[in-house]
């Protein structure tokens, strides 16, 4: 971290000189759920940890809203809460990717208590429960691991890019089977802390919605324990899901590529992949899954096929055009999953080529997703959730097996070029 | 009689033999002139795109973060670009050193003209390039928003976009060049407006059924659950 940002920096209260668990909410205009999200840290960390010094944190630089208001107020009800944020003027303009800055600032008060365990929460969760402080924390107490990733309980057919992107390509890529890298809560060990401050992890900007995804690939990277823990479901108030489908990709999966990029050494020698240990008992959830235009998805897909070839045509090659050409002439036809493996290690490798405008590459893929998407909607919607985990578990497999695709054309890009 | 008639064909020859000697050697000059200047601009654009590729020029701006050429224009690296101008710029040289020897009394004239002119053909040409960029960059950003927007006329619309930067790029480089007048102008402004029409057209005729399920939405109040709930992260 550079000293000229540790200084501008400002506490608002007197930090004691250690603790072993930090618990860190950043925040930018979570003025309706912010106050929930840390009054539940709080009954977390007394329930549970009692017996432990910890610290409750509130980083926010950047709201424009009352969130900060909230914080201070709930300040007053609660005399360890700490608020974090900068002492100049900056404070209320609006940045992309500036959750990292409160980030950051979190991990350095953790590094300076010298804090076991650092636990990293989402002020936009509606749906927490004290108990996940515990699933988070105990793996890295007890068991010495470095980084705890969530697995939210989630519908059958709920988080598709997840499901259909991340989860396969994070698995292949760095051989740990970490079921849902996006979760946007992560508990961390002191000594990974001080990894990520030293190797300015989040220096490099970042989407807000891929930070998770980024501390586990480097976490791996760095040789570090990695393990799970199942928690209840995560309703999100507005923000991420008020985005736009294409805009979402964009952000999470330019995030997922440049970690890639960044990476490069590390996953060209990975084959295979090994599974990630779990904490706690899945949880069901009850109810049907919400409803699915599978017809609508086809229909983006047929439209992307008619329209975009010349677009695609500067990422994919002859073979897969083609194949897509016939596929979108049927009206119930099956993205095959090694054609969709193929398909995003093409576009994985056009964004490191800058082919063309990284937001225009990352946005053409969302007809092609939503292809993906209703083949796979089509297939699983009357199975149980137990077979559509099976069936992602199958899809992870086929990545793993076009790898040395992704190597090859990685090394050598002009050799399958159009 | 006859010896004049003979005196008159005699000069007149004269004359065209002599009109014909003192133009050959000025064809020839200005015929090798090209001829010499094509040759030697296509070795100096050779030696340029082999000494840049020499030197990874492509990758190495890539890295510095000149990459606005690459992504408007993939085709058109930077080591080709140079290699054309090295290339025309000797030509059109040639093509002066020419017209001078072809006729010193007019090229001088000509030379001037040009030199005099050629700041404004530059900004011209510089005008046209950034159109050709632009309406390049913008065609391709409106069709993939309007494809994921579900769009059916989104190949339209981006055509639309295209032309509309390029009619407009077109009629400011004329008009920087004063070239056409008051036509250039009328003339913009007719197509500026078919193409507007033609937009809007595109976009009422392909998107009404988003208008229309907007408009129910509207009309059945907020509460209505939308058609797809499946979260995607």
């Amino acid at each position: 971290m550079h000293d000229s940002a540790n200084q501008r920096i400002a506490t608002t209260t007197a930090a004691p000189a250690t603790a072993e668990i930090v618990v860190g909410v950043p925040s930018c205009n979570h003025a309706a759920t912010v106050a929930q999200v840390l009054r539940t840290a709080q009954a977390g960390l007394a329930e549970f940890f009692g017996g432990h010094s910890s610290m409750l944190v509130s980083a926010d630089v950047n709201s424009t809203d009352a969130t900060r208001a909230q914080v201070r107020a709930l300040r007053e009800e609660n005399s360890l809460l700490r608020e974090l944020g900068l002492a100049d003027d900056t404070a209320g303009t609006a940045r992309p990717g500036v959750e990292m800055r409160e980030l950051r600032m979190i991990l350095e008060l953790a590094r300076e208590v010298r804090a076991r365990a650092c636990l990293v929460l989402d002020a936009s969760v509606t749906s927490m429960g004290a108990d996940w402080v515990a699933q988070l924390v105990r793996p890295i107490l007890d068991d010495q691991f470095d980084i705890v990733a969530p697995c939210f309980a989630r519908h059958k057919l709920d988080g598709a890019i997840s499901n259909g992107i991340v989860y396969p390509l994070t698995r292949s890529l760095y051989g740990k089977r970490v079921r849902q890298p996006l979760g946007s809560v992560f508990a961390l060990s002191g000594r990974l802390v001080e990894r990520f401050l030293t190797r300015r992890v989040w220096d490099i900007e970042v989407s807000a919605l891929s930070a998770d995804a980024r501390a586990v690939s480097e976490a791996i990277c760095g040789d570090f324990s990695v393990c799970q823990a199942f928690l209840g479901p995560a309703e999100h108030a507005a923000s991420a899901s008020s985005l736009d489908l294409s805009s979402i990709l964009a952000a999470v999966l330019g995030s997922v590529f440049d970690e890639m990029n960044h990476n490069v050494s590390f996953w060209q020698k990975v084959r295979g992949s090994e599974p990630v240990r779990w904490f706690g008992a899945p949880v069901e959830i009850a109810g049907d899954p919400p409803p699915v235009d599978v017809h609508k998805m086809w229909e983006s897909f047929r439209l992307g096929c008619r329209t975009l070839q010349e677009v695609w045509s500067a990422v994919l090659p002859p073979a897969t055009l083609l194949a897509l050409k016939y596929l979108a002439k049927d009206d119930a036809a099956t993205l095959a999953d090694d054609l969709w493996a193929r398909i995003v290690y093409d576009f994985a490798l056009g964004y490191r080529l800058h082919v063309m405008n990284r937001g225009h590459l990352l946005r053409a893929l969302t007809p092609l997703y939503l292809g993906w998407l209703a083949s796979f909607v089509r297939e699983m919607s009357a199975a149980p959730a137990q077979q559509v985990e099976r069936r992602v578990q199958q899809l992870s497999m086929v990545y793993e097996a076009q790898k040395p695709y992704l190597i090859s054309r990685w090394r050598w890009p002009d050799r399958f070029n159009p | 009689m006859w010896d004049q008639i003979k005196d008159a064909l005699y000069q007149a020859t004269h004359r065209m033999l002599v009109g014909v000697a003192n133009f050959l050697p000025a064809l020839l000059a200005l015929v090798l002139a090209v001829l010499l200047s094509s040759l030697l601009g296509w070795l100096l654009g050779a030696l340029v795109g082999v000494i840049l590729r020499a030197l990874d020029c492509d990758k190495r701006l890539q890295k510095w973060g000149f990459v606005v050429l690459a992504e408007w224009s993939p085709k058109n690296s930077p080591t080709l670009l140079l290699r054309k101008t090295v290339t025309w710029t000797v030509v059109v040289l040639g093509w002066l050193v020419g017209l001078t020897a072809f006729g010193a009394g007019v090229t001088p004239q000509l030379i001037v003209n040009v030199v005099e002119s050629l700041p404004n053909l530059g900004t011209a040409i510089v005008l046209i390039l950034l159109g050709v960029l632009l309406a390049r960059f913008l065609s391709r950003a409106v069709l993939i928003s309007a494809v994921n927007m579900q769009i059916q006329s989104a190949r339209l619309l981006s055509l639309a976009v295209k032309w509309l930067v390029l009619v407009f790029a077109a009629a400011m480089a004329l008009d920087h060049l004063r070239v056409g007048g008051e036509i250039v102008r009328l003339g913009f402004a007719i197509l500026f407006g078919g193409i507007v029409l033609a937009v809007a057209l595109a976009i009422g005729l392909g998107s009404k059924e988003i208008v229309s399920r907007s408009w129910e939405r509207q009309s059945h109040g907020k509460d209505e659950p939308p058609e797809d709930a499946l979260k995607h992260l």
